[in-house]
């Protein structure tokens, strides 16, 4: 075969022998190697295409994963930020709970200081203020500690939820309201309420209570002392929004907040505890609801409540 | 900031025109204070106001001469809508106004950010309101003593 002819040869004399060195390529080897070459090439390139394929898939996933721990991060952050913001909102408690509470004891304290020290000079008037103020600031005392329990209180355990005639309950504290002397010139409104709605009877006639009360309070700057009650919804089957309307000299908005949280008192003269507010909103907040107020300074007061996840059935009035 | 009872400030008593004004929003704080004010002898008159407002509010009649000005000022920090630190701050940046002494009335000792925030506002000591009341006699012989 020619394809067998030497490629080449070489003659070397070495040790007295003349050598023949014949290289001949073996064709049918060669062939034999080719025809496997593609294959091999495929091979190499689905092995090298899986290889590609398991490092993008698993850079998807580690960016899924990555994607994932930012998403837990940024809950996490919340959390801590809330639970921080919660924190904060407890040192301002403890402060202003100790703060109230202390000026009670101090003045008490002090005033029997004073007995002591002065019973001799003191005349009768001036022993019998002396008495009085302590016997004022100890009750001062107690009321100031039966607010911080129920503030506690409010924002926690079970509520007796039934359908309540909301129309009922607001009579009832108006009719209330109405038997003291001093609110005689006071006109009530009482407009459109649920007739049943799912919430905890007591609690709701806390808030109304509370807020019906402070209203009264306000407007009785006025000429007209007028305080109005009512609810109204967007929708046929929404929540309901009540208000209750004032035409005292109405709230800046600079204290809106403010008068929400415990122990506010935008005048030193009231002489609540500072924590009415505080408890309806807890509870509220407990319902699920919320608490607002749409005033300016100089003009009327309007604060809003919501009770959702209550269920309604006709409205009267 | 230091307690005035144990490192007294320069106060001028002068001829005893010049208030001692107390600015606290509770009637009884100022009873106290009044008691050991009248024990104390000093001729210079104490003036009591319910909030910050009234007391900048007076600070302004002291510009037309109508009032004099305080000699020394008792200033409680926890009162509605302006507390001391803010009314004190108000005082200070009035040019007219920035020796009048200050002396911040704190509810209890340990409370360093009420303690800070006089400081920087430009109080120029504090005084602990006292459950024993004798200690405001201490106080107003202190102030005989710089004076």
């Amino acid at each position: 075969m020619a394809n067998n002819a030497a490629w080449v040869s070489n003659d070397v004399q070495t040790l007295n022998i003349n050598w023949r060195i014949q290289i001949t390529p073996n064709f049918e080897v060669l062939e034999s190697r080719i025809t496997w070459l593609p294959f091999a090439m495929f091979g190499i390139a689905i092995a090298v295409g899986t290889l590609a394929c398991l490092f993008a898939y698993r850079a998807t996933d580690k960016n899924i994963q990555l994607e994932a721990h930012s998403d837990e991060l940024t809950t996490r952050l919340a959390e801590v930020e809330s639970l921080q913001q919660e924190n904060s909102m407890l040192d301002q408690f403890a402060a202003m709970a100790a703060h109230d509470l202390q000026a009670p004891i101090r003045y008490i304290v002090s005033n029997a200081y004073i007995l002591i020290d002065e019973l001799k000079e003191l005349d009768q008037q001036e022993l019998c203020n002396l008495a009085q103020t302590q016997v004022e600031q100890g009750e001062r005392m107690r009321t100031l500690i039966r607010d911080l329990l129920e503030f506690c209180r409010a924002g926690q355990g079970e509520l007796a939820i039934s359908p309540v005639n909301t129309r009922t309950v607001v009579e009832e504290e108006v009719r209330l309201l109405k038997a003291h002397s001093e609110y005689a010139d006071t006109e009530f409104v009482v407009g459109t309420l649920p007739a049943s709605l799912n919430c905890d009877r007591e609690k709701l006639a806390h808030i109304i209570r509370n807020l019906v009360g402070n209203a009264v309070k306000f407007s009785q700057v006025s000429n007209k002392p007028k305080v109005s009650i009512g609810a109204s919804r967007d929708e046929l089957h929404g929540p309901w929004t009540f208000r209750i309307n004032d035409n005292g000299h109405g709230i800046a908005p600079e204290h809106h907040e403010q008068i929400f949280k415990p122990f506010a008192r935008l005048d030193s003269a009231a002489k609540g505890t500072g924590m009415g507010l505080a408890i309806v909103k807890a509870m509220l907040e407990h319902h699920g609801g919320s608490i607002w107020l749409d005033s300016s300074e100089k003009q009327s007061s309007t604060f809003y409540f919501t009770l959702p996840g209550a269920m309604i059935e006709k409205a009267t009035g | 900031m230091k307690n005035v009872l144990e490192n007294p400030i320069p106060v001028d008593l002068g001829d005893g025109t010049n208030p001692i004004v107390m600015v606290d929003d509770e009637e009884l704080d100022f009873l106290i204070v009044k008691r050991y004010h009248k024990l104390s002898n000093i001729s210079n008159p104490l003036l009591h106001f319910l909030s910050g407002e009234a007391f900048l509010a007076f600070l302004e009649t002291t510009k037309t001469g109508e009032a004099a000005i305080p000699a020394v000022v008792l200033m409680d920090i926890n009162m509605p809508r302006m507390n001391g630190h803010e009314t004190v701050r108000t005082l200070r940046a009035d040019e007219q106004f920035r020796k009048v002494p200050v002396v911040m009335m704190l509810t209890s000792s340990d409370d360093p950010v009420d303690r800070n925030k006089a400081d920087q506002v430009g109080a120029n000591g504090y005084i602990v309101k006292p459950f024993k009341p004798q200690l405001y006699q201490q106080f107003f012989e202190s102030l005989k003593a710089a004076s």
